[in-house]
């Protein structure tokens, strides 16, 4: 991938010749910044040493994978209006995502300046080999995404749609930049970095869940009839809709005349022209004048970051009520701290929760086309069960990730101290997950349940509730015997991983057919066997904090 | 023990007086480093006011002060990172603020940041950054392994650097600084998280760039290495040039017995004992006592 962007602009040579740079810099440049791309740990994969191969050019695969999807929906729909519509919203929002959660660390980056600029190298070459790596970066994404399309469009419609649809597809990319330009300098004026970092965060997030929902709904997409006999010529959001601008080249030369198409067409070129101008002119170099100045003088960094007088964090308030012991305590306010800071343990736990409910929610829907009706039926079936149960799969991932960081090495502390029952710190960090996650993604389900299942299951998800805490607490004192925060990143040990996740999964189904069994017993007995459960749970949570050092050291052997 | 406020201008003048016919060797030579009136500011905050220093080839310069009190935005207006600031700033005979190529081809630069692309390794670094010098790549390859070999990297020369421990990014970071045969370097506390094998064998490699007509310009808290290390010593703060001398001529004007004791008088108001105190008395002395 690196060697054929060097080929292609060694191709270009001259025309930088022309541009006055000096070409040997650029090139080394921009090899490194690629070079830098495939190794580069994108949003969910943070923390995780590299291997040899290029990280980019699997997610170009990935992407032209989920450009077959999309391409399939564009070319099924009666108007290419629409069909090219939904294509370039895909476009437009994987790269303008992608650009946000994977490129931000590039471009808020502030070692970039201490390498370059103590090196001879004249600030036109550097602006030129910024520019041209931006556009290589995004230009692949967005021709992955599109590849399928461009593909089925000119077979469909006819060669010309080739050169169109790239044409607009520029205009998408460059329309893309200028809006994360603006989105960057609203930030920098409104927040902090450190805040900016957060918020980063949480587009990556949004990716990985929209990623893995995509998936899932595209393929619905495409039988859904109204969907596919659209016609948008006529609404009046086209106006303010960018990805239909840049499906009215494509539907106009298609044999689509009308007021509307050409109005569209001209918003297409002009809009993206003018945001580009602006960029270049005026949005980039002042951001880069806002992040050198960031930079320079950290003294001045935004007070938002440090307020005194906040109230004092529900860790601290929590702990009292929830646990027993000094030690537990101590540990349950500080996992508590840094789980809601680490941002690879939140990137790696909080989609968690999104997908619960995104897979919930289909279950329920099941294969069925008519929305409605499903809906309306359910109330009769027993699918609540799957539903409250699933969130027993929260604790094994909040409890499984728990254990890595990036700082491994902070772990000495627990060594360190005088610690009479590692357990209790175990225990504590439990308590941490069982909150944060388990409880709620139960109540997540929960909530969901009782809106369409009403009171009557009220029973179901008390003994539920308490099924959840048994199995967290199983899963908890089987698998989690390393201190919190201790281990690097790694691919984890393959061996006894499957093992580990069939019996993740045996707990809950067995806790579920029992709750089955007991309701069809009697609806009535589960509230009476739940504080049996509870009791038993409360019972194992007490032998999971009084494990000793000699049963933590045999776990991690 | 507890010292009145800096000596200021009267220190600093009389430290200049000392060095005017300073002693060592090319005192008629054009200084290789010259500021004038060195001003600068970020947004109303001043943090250089009016720096004057002349520093001739050969020398080691020692640029110390407390923190905040302008020496790493001297090094970066010196290198042309700053482009920004009132008053002249000249090196090598070009001036930084019309001339800033030619002032960083003839200058190296470590930077107390340790910063580097820690995803590449070593060897693809320093290629890196050989070609932005415009030296063959080839030739790169050929001083970076003898570098590096010499400061015992060479098993780690195909390692990305996200492994290395400090000291290790430090030798990359030197040999980066170094690697194109630079005129003048600026160190910003090089010795940081060096073994103490590459700590004596860095003095050495300062000590002989010295004695063969290059130029130091090394800035650092360590004191009793500046000590040593430097023949000139400079100390600013709050913007200002203290004190500025060899470090007997400084240590004779004081009465102090070592350059700590020294930049303690000229730059602090004392009181250090006193901290020192109340520190253990903080956590010995159980908090009853204060109802």
């Amino acid at each position: 991938m690196v060697r054929l962007s060097l080929w292609l602009l060694d191709g270009l040579r001259p025309l930088f010749r022309l541009l006055g740079v000096d070409y040997g810099q650029l090139r080394a440049t921009i090899q490194v910044k690629l070079t830098l791309d495939g190794r580069r740990r994108s949003g969910h994969m943070q923390g995780i040493e590299g291997k040899d191969r290029n990280v980019f050019v699997w997610t170009l695969f990935f992407y032209a994978f989920m450009g077959v999807f999309v391409g399939m929906v564009g070319v099924h729909t009666a108007s290419p209006l629409v069909g090219l519509t939904i294509v370039h919203a895909f476009v437009m929002v994987m790269v303008g995502l992608s650009l946000i959660a994977d490129f931000s660390s590039v471009l808020l980056d502030p070692t970039d300046n201490v390498i370059l600029l103590p090196r001879p190298i004249d600030s036109r070459t550097l602006l030129v080999a910024r520019v041209t790596h931006v556009t290589l970066y995004l230009g692949s994404l967005a021709l992955s995404i599109s590849a399928a399309t461009l593909i089925a469009g000119a077979i469909v419609i006819g060669w010309w749609f080739v050169p169109v649809f790239l044409g607009t597809l520029a205009c998408s990319v460059a329309l893309v930049v200028f809006f994360v330009h603006v989105f960057y300098l609203l930030a920098m004026r409104l927040m902090d970095v450190e805040r900016f970092r957060d918020v980063i965060l949480y587009v990556q997030m949004v990716m990985t869940v929209v990623v893995v929902g995509a998936y899932q709904i595209l393929p619905r997409l495409m039988d859904y009839k109204q969907l596919l006999s659209l016609q948008i010529d006529d609404r009046w959001w086209v106006y303010i809709c960018p990805p239909a601008w840049m499906a009215a080249p494509v539907h106009l030369l298609a044999g689509h005349p009308s007021q509307a198409a050409v109005i569209l067409t001209v918003l297409a070129v002009a809009v993206p022209v003018l945001g580009l101008t602006a960029v270049v002119g005026v949005l980039a170099p002042g951001f880069q004048r806002a992040l050198a100045q960031a930079e320079l003088n950290p003294v001045q960094r935004n007070e938002a970051s440090v307020q005194p007088g906040r109230p004092r964090s529900w860790g601290y308030r929590l702990s009292r009520w929830v646990t027993g012991h000094p030690a537990e305590r101590a540990a349950f306010e500080l996992i508590w701290q840094i789980a809601s800071r680490d941002r690879p343990f939140k990137m790696r736990t909080y989609p968690t929760v999104a997908f619960l409910l995104l897979f919930g929610c289909l279950f329920l829907l099941g294969d069925s086309r008519e929305v409605a009706k499903t809906l309306a039926q359910l109330p009769e079936t027993q699918k609540f069960l799957f539903l409250l149960y699933f969130a027993c799969m929260m604790g094994p991932t909040a409890i499984f990730q728990q254990k890595f960081t990036t700082q491994p090495e902070a772990a000495w502390l627990y060594y360190a101290l005088p610690l009479e029952y590692p357990g209790q710190v175990l225990l504590g960090a439990f308590k941490v997950m069982a909150i944060r996650f388990v409880a709620l993604g139960f109540a997540a389900m929960a909530i969901l349940a009782l809106v369409i299942w009403r009171a009557a299951i009220l029973g179901d998800v008390l003994f539920a509730a308490c099924a959840t805490l048994l199995v967290s607490a199983l899963q908890a004192w089987l698998f989690a015997r390393k201190f919190p925060f201790s281990e690097a990143f790694g691919m984890a040990q393959s061996s006894g991983r499957l093992g580990r996740s069939v019996l993740w999964m045996i707990f809950p189904a067995v806790l579920a057919g029992f709750h089955f069994v007991l309701r069809w017993i009697h609806p009535c007995t589960v509230v009476g066997a739940a504080p049996l459960v509870f009791i038993l749970a409360v019972l194992m949570l007490r032998g999971y904090g009084q494990l000793t050092w000699p049963a933590l050291l045999r776990a991690s052997r | 023990m507890v010292e009145s406020a800096p000596c200021g201008r009267k220190t600093a003048e009389a430290g200049k007086a000392a060095t005017s016919g300073n002693g060592t060797m090319t005192d008629n030579q054009l200084p290789i480093i010259s500021l004038r009136g060195l001003t600068k500011s970020f947004g109303d905050k001043p943090v250089l006011r009016g720096i004057d220093l002349e520093v001739q080839p050969g020398h080691v310069l020692g640029y110390i002060g407390p923190n905040g009190a302008g020496k790493t935005t001297t090094v970066k207006i010196l290198i042309g990172m700053l482009p920004e600031f009132e008053g002249s700033a000249t090196v090598c005979g070009h001036d930084v603020a019309r001339e800033p190529l030619e002032v960083k081809r003839r200058i190296g630069y470590v930077p107390e940041s340790a910063a580097l692309y820690d995803t590449l390794t070593p060897l693809e670094y320093l290629r890196f950054v050989g070609q932005l010098y415009g030296l063959d790549p080839q030739e790169v390859e050929r001083r970076a392994r003898e570098m590096l070999g010499l400061f015992d990297l060479t098993a780690e020369l195909d390692r990305r650097m996200s492994t290395f421990s400090k000291g290790m990014r430090q030798k990359v970071l030197i040999t980066a600084g170094m690697i194109h045969n630079p005129d003048v370097l600026f160190l910003d506390e090089p010795l940081s998280g060096l073994d103490a094998n590459s700590v004596v064998t860095v003095k050495e490699i300062i000590a002989r760039l010295a004695r063969r007509g290059k130029t130091i310009f090394y800035c650092s808290h360590v004191m009793d290495v500046v000590e040593r290390v430097c023949d000139r010593i400079v100390i600013i703060n709050n913007g200002e040039i203290i004190a500025d001398g060899s470090f007997e001529q400084l240590r004779e004007m004081n009465k102090a017995a070592s350059l700590e004791r020294l930049f303690t008088q000229l730059t602090s108001s004392g009181g250090h004992e006193a901290v020192a105190d109340r520190f253990i008395e903080a956590f010995e002395v159980e908090s009853s006592a204060h109802g």
